[in-house]
């Protein structure tokens, strides 16, 4: 499991263009056995200026049959996830009425399931974005996935949206969010080998909040796990002496 | 009963919005003497409630307001981050898998017997628990005042306390919380049921509605 996140993340800091953002989310497609991904920038100062932007794993004429009828104006996924921040599993979204059983069962054609959930991203400027994933599997294996997978596609879709900011907007430089002085210390001390009790001990404070640090710290810098918020750390040069 | 609600669906919860905000100006203007902004219709909002927050809140069966607290996400615009990063290390905590709770408030008028109090701090705590776990959130940040302190402990779900500011009354508290299976179980134990306190799938059918 903590190896797919590693892969995940690996295969989205690589990525230089557009095109190979396209090419992550189908790699992210593959790595967790899902049928599509999406990613839709809704409202990211600069991104979406002009309209929407999104990548998607998706049929192509799919797409174009979604756009030209207009779908999006029915589609519950979308009028969900509009707003709010908790995931949206679309078992629980009201498909009922004429329109949307036509649409649902277009879908279909497209080998869309309704097994399918939506990450909403938001962002310190409050700009706002989804990360969707479906997956043709039975519900009691979905469910499972869901219970396995939902915090590391929690952070997967903001490390996600990171990256498509870094390219579509700051020309490709990694541009992680500044680490708290605080922060600074446990991960120099977890640098030195020190455990999260080491730590708390050092720094005075419970090993819970040496954990809330490093949580942060993980999704600031889009690490899967310690050892890699360490190796990160070090390679930006952020962990010298103390 | 439980009710929870997004803050860009306070037109459809509009009573029972209302009915929050006037129970946070009555505490937090008027017993704890916070500076707090305060509407004429002696509502209190910040500018958090813009961000649309996640609201939760316990009603009786009259409808009135019994408790409340407010969710926002580490990751966009919180109170924590903008006001009180210092508390916690000198800049903000931010993770998808950490979630702010802020103005949580639990009625203490005349007409509201103990016992319902108390089990509105428990029901509150124990429905933000069972969110957190259905979003696969790990921890809650939160920012409370002195009072709050002793009802967490009542409630067997203690915070680390990270920091905290001011004197007297007037103090804030900065803490966090594990989500863990053992919480929702005591949190069970102590309001004597079995199951969740929140219908899922009904709950996400309301807060994905439009």
């Amino acid at each position: 499991m903590r190896n797919q996140q590693m892969r995940a993340i690996d295969v989205i800091e690589r990525c230089k263009t557009t095109q190979g953002l396209q090419e992550a989310i189908e790699a992210i497609c593959d790595i967790y056995e899902v049928s599509h991904a999406t990613y839709h920038a809704t409202s990211v100062h600069k991104l979406t200026d002009h309209g929407d932007y999104g990548l998607t794993t998706y049929n192509k004429m799919w797409v174009r049959r979604y756009l030209d009828k207009q779908y999006g104006l029915i589609d519950p996924v979308v009028a969900a996830s509009f707003k709010g921040f908790i995931p949206i599993d679309w078992r629980a979204l009201d498909f009922s009425g004429r329109p949307c059983e036509e649409f649902l069962g277009e879908a279909r054609e497209f080998s869309i399931t309704p097994y399918g959930m939506t990450f909403p991203i938001r962002g310190m400027s409050g700009e706002h974005a989804l990360f969707s994933i479906n997956s043709d599997s039975h519900p009691q294996s979905w469910n499972k996935f869901l219970q396995e997978n939902r915090a590391d596609f929690m952070l997967l879709a903001h490390y996600f949206h990171q990256r498509v900011r870094e390219i579509e907007i700051g020309g490709g430089e990694t541009c992680f969010q500044e680490l708290s002085p605080r922060e600074k210390d446990v991960i120099y001390w977890l640098s030195r080998g020190k455990t999260f009790e080491d730590v708390a001990d050092i720094l005075f404070i419970t090993k819970r909040t040496v954990r809330a640090h490093s949580e942060s710290i993980r999704h600031k810098l889009g690490a899967v796990n310690t050892a890699h918020a360490v190796a990160k750390a070090i390679s930006y040069g952020m962990v010298s002496s103390l | 009963m439980i009710r929870m609600f997004y803050g860009h669906q306070l037109k459809s919860n509009a009573e029972t919005g209302r009915h929050m905000f006037q129970s946070r100006a009555r505490l937090f203007r008027g017993r704890l003497g916070w500076d707090v902004a305060v509407d004429s219709h002696g509502c209190e909002r910040d500018e958090y409630d813009a961000f649309d927050p996640l609201y939760v809140v316990v009603i009786d069966e009259q409808d009135r307001h019994i408790g409340s607290l407010r969710i926002l996400p580490t990751t966009g615009p919180n109170m924590t981050a903008d006001h009180f990063a210092h508390l916690s290390g000198g800049g903000a905590i931010r993770s998808p898998l950490i979630w702010e709770v802020t103005r949580f408030c639990v009625e203490s008028s005349d007409w509201i017997e103990e016992s319902s109090v108390r089990r509105a701090g428990l029901e509150l705590m124990l429905a933000a628990h069972e969110l957190a776990e259905y979003a696969g959130v790990k921890q809650f940040l939160a920012t409370f005042d002195r009072r709050m302190l002793t009802i967490y402990k009542r409630c067997g779900w203690e915070p680390d306390l990270l920091g905290f500011e001011g004197a007297g009354r007037q103090r804030v508290y900065l803490g966090l919380w594990d989500v863990e299976p053992e919480v929702g179980v005591n949190l069970r134990r102590k309001l004597r049921i079995s199951d969740k306190i929140v219908e899922q799938e009904e709950m996400l059918q309301r807060l994905f509605a439009a």
